[in-house]
């Protein structure tokens, strides 16, 4: 039972191999006018294949077929067998219309399966017979020389008027209507001013048959490039050369009977190299923003981080991507503008470029691994990207976002001790110098070359300062020449004045009024040195007087007893009746002190 | 009469007061025009108010600011430099005089003045010569003052220290006196030139024929010493003496 089960999954296998059943057809593509071929329509399934359909061949006589045919192919390869089967409808065909005849799939029932073949097209050219029957067996030729229309070698390229970066796709073929045995000497153009790259090294060479200029030729591409030029103005490509050895009939005289059943080919070398192509670049108008670095083509800009939020002296890599189609590997990095604070090292680059089609297309990358040196948050400036848009005929721009990038307290900094013992100290960076900002603020005109010192309006301020000056000096020198007169009045009258003073005192003595008499006789005393020595009564004390008259040479004594006798006044004023002779004497002393005092005071 | 007097009066006022206004539009506007980087625009509205015959030290620096931005760097020192004869202890221009300096070729050791003349320049140009003057008539008014109280004072003691006084403010006033004269002679010398050509070479003598004494580049501050015709006799900072044709430097 296992077994058997063991056989259905292998015949299970064997059948999914054989369920990729498929119709090709063979054919030529061009053809002359009344130039007899085949179309081969081959199924790659043998005992089973039954019901073949032919397509309508329309403006193609079909001469003779279908010829059915089938094959095996067995293959032994260390030990395991596999064996492919085809059967093939082969129908000998001949198209006498010139012009481009498009032919349906043929029809062929395989297990019930109903198969298609896909449709295909014949281009039947106009030629004269001779040629044709020349084409049919081209493989030789009469003439022991090969000419430049049997042979020859081109560099196409997809356009010629570029700009500087513009790719182009240079293709190398070799055009033939001759057996060519093997090459030789290959020399390859060299691109000079160019960035060049091969996309296509076919390791066969195969020959497919195309028309041109009305001629059939089996044509090979040798090389495919993709040329980015480099330098502006008319650049020449040097030719590719190749050396072909083709095999030719001879066409010596037959030398002897045997001759005719022995064809005498013999090999030639031919040479052949394509023509010299100037390529005009122009340069890119002027007026590129900063950020272009020479790229050109059509692109999208991604700039990313690694990781959004890091700790301090942890790397993370920002990862810039430029991808779209053009001159991909040879974007330069863009410009990062990192904070200060991060050290910045090497950036790694990646191509992933293909060359597809005309152009090279894929993505480039560039990473910044960086390592952020203190915690914050970060924004790194939006990456700008410019390109020159060859459709557009226009420099853009491409912008990214600004990043924002967490960096934490990184470990390490916290100490062993359990408090935060700060961060490592690092001296501050200069990173660059530059003259400090204008000044903005309202400046203080004024006219030029007029300054104030020594100006009229200077010196007429010190004039008014010394005017006023003399002013002020003339009005105080006034006032104490009054003073000084006034005192000096005054001090004259000082005598008089105590006299009659003392006289009234006298008066009042001998009215028995006491207290009149004292107050008399103080103020006779007390007015008169304040006269004398031009003291106002408001300033006058008693250590004033003493010092001032100490100062006018009054005997000290004298002065004294003076002092004492004021005393006496004052007090007495106050006191109770004094004795009787008591008044006389006081009387009698102040008169004898007035006098003594008027001598001694100058 | 009066009327028209009047209205002549209110009329002249208002047009100092315009012309004040649209300076100080033109200033902001050059500021604004600076602070976008179109550095040619501001420094033709700064060069418009000096060409109206006005000057600050800060209009000077500004435009030292915007020669300096559009790489015009002997300009650039030049209007420094006359910012600092305006102003000599301005600590912005005499940054910005030093940043400049860096870009020029021309490396003279300064021969060393006498210690007291150094230091006496360094006091005067603590001050602008319009401030000393202010510091001058204010001494002046306390030198007055002191001397009518020396004059009419009270006291003997008074007097006497009125008298002192009224002495040792004078002394300053004197002093202060000569630094702004000083300053001011400084200011209106314009003895002083900043070399305007890429490379000059000094002359021994006043014409072409004069043998070459050294060769002065860009940028560098040189003094006038005298002038014969279109050839100016110069000095280095370093004391060597020459000649060149006045054209090639441009006085501060």
């Amino acid at each position: 039972m296992k077994k058997i089960i063991v056989f259905a999954v292998a015949l299970l296998i064997c059948s999914l191999g054989w369920a990729q059943t498929v119709m090709t057809v063979e054919t030529r593509r061009v053809v002359m006018a009344g130039e007899r071929f085949n179309i081969v329509f081959t199924v790659n399934a043998q005992a089973s294949v039954s019901e073949f359909t032919p397509p309508s061949f329309d403006g193609i006589h079909v001469l003779a077929g279908p010829t059915r045919s089938s094959s095996t192919n067995v293959n032994i390869v260390n030990g395991r067998s596999t064996t492919t089967a085809s059967t093939g409808f082969t129908y000998l065909v001949e198209a006498n219309q010139e012009g481009l005849f498009t032919i349906g799939g043929g029809k062929v029932i395989v297990d019930g399966k109903t198969i298609v073949s896909d449709p295909f097209t014949v281009e039947v050219l106009i030629g004269d017979a001779q040629s044709t029957r020349e084409t049919q067996n081209q493989e030789v030729r009469s003439t022991g020389e090969v000419s430049e229309q049997d042979l020859f070698m081109r560099l196409e390229l997809n356009k010629s008027n570029v700009v500087k970066g513009e790719p182009i796709t240079a293709t190398l073929r070799l055009y033939s209507k001759v057996a060519i045995e093997r090459f030789e000497d290959v020399r390859f153009p060299t691109f000079n001013g160019f960035w060049s790259q091969e996309i296509e090294t076919p390791r066969d060479i195969n020959f497919v048959e195309e028309n041109v200029r009305g001629q059939i030729y089996r044509v090979a591409v040798l090389r495919r490039y993709v040329l980015l030029p480099q330098q502006t103005g008319l650049l020449k490509i040097d030719p590719a050369e190749l050396v072909c050895l083709v095999q030719v009939r001879g066409n010596s005289q037959r030398q002897s009977m045997f001759d005719i059943f022995f064809d005498n080919y013999q090999t030639i070398r031919k040479r052949v190299s394509t023509t010299a192509v100037t390529i005009n670049v122009q340069p890119l108008p002027s007026g590129a923003p900063t950020s272009f670095t020479g790229a050109v083509g059509t692109y999208t800009l991604s700039v990313a981080a690694e990781k959004d939020s890091i700790n301090a002296h942890d790397a993370v890599t920002i990862i810039v991507r430029v991808s779209g189609e053009g001159n991909v590997n040879m974007i330069e990095a863009p410009k990062l503008v990192f904070p200060p604070d991060f050290e910045v090292y090497d950036t790694r680059t990646t191509d992933n470029s293909r060359s597809r089609g005309s152009s090279i297309s894929g993505t480039k990358q560039f990473e910044f691994p960086v390592i952020p040196r203190s915690s914050g948050t970060f924004t790194i400036d939006p990456v700008e990207f410019t390109y020159w848009d060859i459709a557009k005929k226009s420099y853009v721009t491409l912008s990214s976002k600004p990043l924002i990038l967490k960096v934490g307290r990184g470990v390490g900094s916290t100490s062993a001790v359990g408090y935060d013992s700060g961060v490592g100290q690092v001296a501050i960076r200069t990173l660059g110098h530059d003259i400090r900002y204008i000044d903005t603020a309202k400046p203080k005109l004024v006219s030029l070359g007029r300054l104030f010192m020594g100006s009229y309006r200077f010196w007429g301020y010190v004039a008014v300062a010394i005017v006023l000056f003399a002013i002020a000096y003339q009005l105080l020198l006034k006032r104490r020449e009054r003073k000084k007169d006034l005192v000096s009045v005054r001090s004259r009258k000082a005598n008089k004045l105590a006299k009659l003073r003392l006289k009234r005192a006298g008066e009042l003595l001998n009215k028995d009024d006491y207290a009149g008499f004292y107050e008399e006789a103080f103020r006779a005393l007390w007015g008169y040195v304040g006269d004398k020595l031009g003291v106002p009564p408001a300033d006058q004390t008693k250590d004033r007087i003493c010092l001032l008259l100490a100062e006018r040479k009054a005997p000290q004594e004298l002065i004294s007893s003076f002092l004492a006798l004021i005393e006496s006044c004052e007090f007495s004023r106050y006191a109770p009746a004094p004795e009787a002779g008591e008044m006389d004497k006081v009387y009698g002393n102040a008169l004898t002190l007035i006098s003594q005092l008027e001598q001694t005071i100058k | 009469m009066k009327r028209f007097l009047l209205f002549f009066l209110i009329s002249g006022a208002g047009a100092v007061a315009l012309y004040a206004q649209s300076f100080d539009m033109l200033w902001a506007n050059a500021n604004e025009e600076y602070a976008q980087g179109q550095y040619q625009e501001a420094f033709d509205q700064y060069k418009y108010i000096y060409n109206r015959g006005y000057e600050s030290a800060s209009l000077y620096y500004n435009m030292g600011n915007c020669a300096f931005k559009m790489e015009l760097y002997a300009q650039s020192i030049l209007w420094f430099e006359r910012a600092k004869l305006f102003d000599p202890k301005n600590p912005d221009v005499l940054y910005n005089v030093e940043i400049v300096n860096r870009f020029f070729v021309d490396k003279i050791e300064t021969v060393p003045h006498f210690f007291m003349r150094s230091w006496i320049i360094n006091v005067r140009d603590g001050f602008t010569s319009n401030e000393w003057a202010q510091v001058f008539l204010a001494l002046l008014v306390v030198t007055l003052a002191l001397l009518l109280l020396f004059f009419y004072g009270r006291s003997r003691s008074g007097r006497r220290w009125a008298f002192y006084g009224a002495l040792i403010v004078f002394i300053l006033m004197i002093s202060v006196f000569f630094f702004g004269w000083s300053q001011k002679q400084q200011l209106q010398r314009h003895d002083h030139a900043i070399v305007m050509a890429p490379v000059v070479t000094v002359k021994s003598a006043p014409d072409r024929q004069g043998k070459d004494l050294f060769i002065i580049h860009e940028g560098l501050k040189i003094r006038f010493i005298d002038q014969v015709g279109g050839w100016g006799r110069i000095e280095l900072a370093d004391g060597r003496q020459g000649w060149i044709e006045v054209g090639f430097a441009e006085r501060i």
